[in-house]
């Protein structure tokens, strides 16, 4: 009674029989998998190596398909360099510039200060020029200072 | 090995490779024929090259499993990405072949529809293992991932796919 408790507490026979009923489990497995396998091999087209022919075919296929989307590519690249706005855009020919002599730059302008006239033109003896009846900007009075007696 | 050679064990393991591409391709057939191909044209061409590290199979394998998901890629740049310019809307993935799925006896169904809930690295592990008769290390080699990542996969994958074999009538309400 106590060896059969003993061999029943015993892992190693737990184990063993796992494995048993694992194995058991196991060859119903390979015996369908077998079964499958006779049914799909069975039905498996004849070996033939692919002809010479097939390989140039394809390799011939896939040189045309990278020589097309190497022209896709080129053509892409040359359509957005020459329809891209700015510096890459070409001038046009109505105003070439002749020399670098009569180029202005577009901030010119900015250079002709007011009242540059007076230090332009040099003063001529007998020739009198009233600056006061030009108009004057009218000054802010100063208040007097009150003198304390 | 010598081309003649190589090509005698391709010839050999021809029908194992087809179950392999056809799994790699969700059963799909005319798809599974193409992989085929290609994987030969590969190495006719000398694009994929046997070094001899691994065993024939295991690298035959994992030539066809490239390849297959290449030319799901490829797929799915065509169909989903241009066909989403020209229709409107990405056409969806082709179903499996409902003629492969119908075809074969009432075990082989329950196994293929029980083996579609699985996750797609759960499937290719178990299918290795017990369609392919290799073992858990070949597997992980075919796959590209860790040894422990197989186990855990085919552990996982056991699992699940005893229970879902156990209770049929519950699992395939969707499909």
């Amino acid at each position: 009674m106590s060896d059969y408790k003993h061999k029943n507490n015993d892992p190693r026979d737990f184990s063993a029989r796992d494995l048993r009923g694992r194995d058991a489990a196991e060859q119903d497995l390979r015996a369908r998998f077998a079964a499958l396998r006779a049914e799909e091999e069975a039905q498996a087209p004849p070996f033939a190596l692919p002809s010479p022919d097939f390989a140039v075919r394809r390799s011939r296929w896939f040189a045309g398909k990278l020589v097309a989307a190497a022209v896709c590519l080129l053509a892409m690249a040359a359509a957005v360099f020459w329809l891209q706005p700015g510096p890459h855009k070409p001038k046009r020919r109505g105003d070439p510039v002749a020399s670098l002599a009569q180029w202005k730059s577009p901030t010119d302008f900015l250079l002709q200060t007011p009242g540059r006239e007076l230090l332009e033109t040099v003063p001529t003896i007998g020739a009198w020029r009233d600056y006061a009846k030009a108009p004057r900007k009218p000054r802010r009075g100063q208040p007097r200072k009150k003198v304390l007696p | 090995m010598t081309q003649t050679d190589l090509q005698g064990e391709l010839e050999r393991m021809h029908a194992a490779s087809f179950g392999w591409a056809l799994w790699c391709c969700d059963h799909r057939r005319e798809e599974a024929e193409e992989v085929l191909q290609t994987a030969y044209l590969k190495i006719m061409q000398g694009a994929a090259r046997f070094d001899g590290r691994s065993s024939l199979q295991t690298w035959f394998f994992g030539v066809i499993r490239r390849t297959a998901r290449e030319q799901r890629r490829r797929q799915w740049v065509r169909d989903g990405i241009l066909g989403r310019w020209f229709r409107g809307q990405p056409a969806p993935m082709p179903p499996p072949d409902p003629e492969a799925a119908a075809s074969g006896s009432q075990s082989s169904r329950a196994l293929r529809q029980a083996l579609q809930g699985l996750s797609a690295r759960q499937r290719q592990v178990l299918h290795l293992v017990f369609y392919q008769d290799l073992t858990v290390e070949e597997a992980s080699r075919v796959l590209k991932i860790s040894l422990g990542t197989a186990r855990t996969h085919f552990e996982r994958g056991k699992t699940q796919l005893r229970q879902r074999l156990a209770r049929p009538e519950e699992k395939h309400v969707g499909l």
